[in-house]
């Protein structure tokens, strides 16, 4: 199987390399030419999103979690005291 | 637990699945009967401060017994992915976070309360962590569990909202805290329906592992007859006997379904409307107590009834789709499970 390009200046060992054309996955290169055997690229290639740091991760639980409790304790006011406080004031 | 992708859909997630919306309603409906109690009904910074103190307890419980009962809710829960430990999808750093952050917000809230509530709220945090943390672990010790587990459920609520006044305490204070606590005792004998198959399997000596269907069905039912009639002496209300009578009479016939059903097929179903019905009762517990304090006319206090009414017609329709999922439901007797191929009596 030849397809246009070839896996890089230098590499003419075999092995698995990016597909040219088709970066999902990988190609196997005999040496001379690319064959019909493919493997999912995505073990290979590097995460396009930089991996989450520890801080972030706690920093974002923190904040959903502060968020959460807050709607939460808006949401009881507004279906037990605000109704008591309306009958309340109109006493 | 191998690396996981934590992104902030994936963790909004987890910590929803760390709110267990039934337990919220039940401890966060007892605390503001206790604020109720103390003359703060219609107080909305005490209740917006209870409902958080409370919640942020409640969410600290959940964290650190998720944890203790990964392999049991594996087995139990396993298929319903609302386990966010059991199902591997949040590292440790984010269930510390989670209890750290609940823990905290907890404990600020009620010390904005009162100093008593703030007492309260850290006694109901240590007895949390001494239910599920490793070196005390009450979850696994039977009767002790059973006497526990309400107690802390019912009193640390209540005393944090009965004490955002101030430390005081009335005579029928004890019944509000011992009605809740006996027919609490009687729900939590049913949540072993549910987790019965990994209880066994890992030998959670459970009352249900015990002493089977029948006896467990009497006993829950006994205390939640006993819990109705101590309120009722506490409130003295008519109202309300008029509101529970027909709640009680429900709950009778599901227990007694529950026990006659060998199978145990509609367990979950039958389990989940004794559940509404008492959250109902609760409802109209706090209603009861809240509408008085403000004077508010007879109607309003109907009108809290069609919210009662509303947990019964909600029970009926999770029924409904029961039955439509598998008409055999609607059969007046026990249907038994599909045999499995290969089983003896196939």
């Amino acid at each position: 199987m030849t397809q246009h390009g070839d896996p890089g200046a230098g590499r003419t060992n075999p092995g698995w390399y990016p597909d040219p054309s088709w970066p999902t996955v990988v190609r196997w290169w005999d040496g001379k030419g690319w064959t019909k055997h493919t493997a999912p690229n995505d073990a290979k290639a590097p995460s396009r999103r930089a991996p989450r740091s520890m801080l972030h991760t706690i920093v974002l639980t923190v904040v959903i979690v502060l968020v959460v409790l807050g709607l939460a304790g808006v949401a009881f006011v507004a279906l037990v005291a605000y109704g008591m406080s309306q009958w309340a004031s109109n006493k | 637990m191998g690396e996981q992708q934590v992104n902030t859909p994936s963790l909004l997630v987890a910590v929803r699945d760390f709110v267990r919306p039934a337990f919220v309603f039940l401890v966060v409906s007892i605390a503001l009967i206790g604020s109720a109690q103390a003359g703060a009904a219609a107080d909305q910074r005490v209740t917006f401060l209870v409902a958080v103190a409370i919640l942020g307890w409640a969410v600290f419980a959940a964290a650190p017994n998720d944890v203790a009962d990964r392999a049991v809710d594996r087995m139990n829960l396993g298929h319903t992915a609302r386990r966010p430990v059991a199902d591997d999808r949040v590292p440790p750093v984010v269930i510390t976070s989670v209890a750290a952050t609940s823990a905290a917000a907890s404990l600020t809230a009620s010390a904005l309360l009162s100093p008593a509530s703030l007492l309260a709220a850290v006694g109901g945090l240590l007895c949390a962590g001494a239910y599920s943390f490793p070196r005390s672990r009450l979850a696994g010790r039977g009767l002790t569990t059973s006497l526990f587990l309400p107690m802390v459920y019912v009193v640390t609520p209540y005393a944090t909202g009965r004490w955002s006044a101030g430390l005081e305490l009335r005579a029928d204070d004890l019944l509000l805290v011992v009605g809740p606590y006996v027919s609490f005792m009687g729900r939590l004998l049913l949540k072993d329906f549910r987790d019965e198959h990994g209880d066994r399997l890992f030998g959670k000596r459970t009352f249900l592992v015990r002493h089977g269907r029948r006896t467990t069905c009497l006993l829950s039912t006994c205390a939640w007859m006993v819990g109705v009639a101590i309120l009722l002496v506490a409130r003295q209300s008519w109202p309300l006997v008029v509101a529970w009578i027909p709640l009680c009479l429900a709950v009778i016939v599901l227990l007694r379904q529950v026990s006659d059903d060998e199978w145990g097929v509609d367990d979950v179903y039958r389990i989940t409307m004794i559940a509404i019905a008492g959250r109902a009762t609760l409802v109209s517990l706090l209603a009861d107590i809240g509408l008085r304090q403000v004077s508010a006319p007879p109607w309003a206090w109907w009108l809290t009834q069609v919210t009662v009414v509303g947990f019964s017609l909600e029970a009926i329709r999770r029924w409904a789709v029961a039955c439509r999922a598998n008409p055999a439901r609607l059969a007046p007797w026990p249907v038994p499970p599909p045999l499995l191929p290969g089983s003896p009596a196939s």
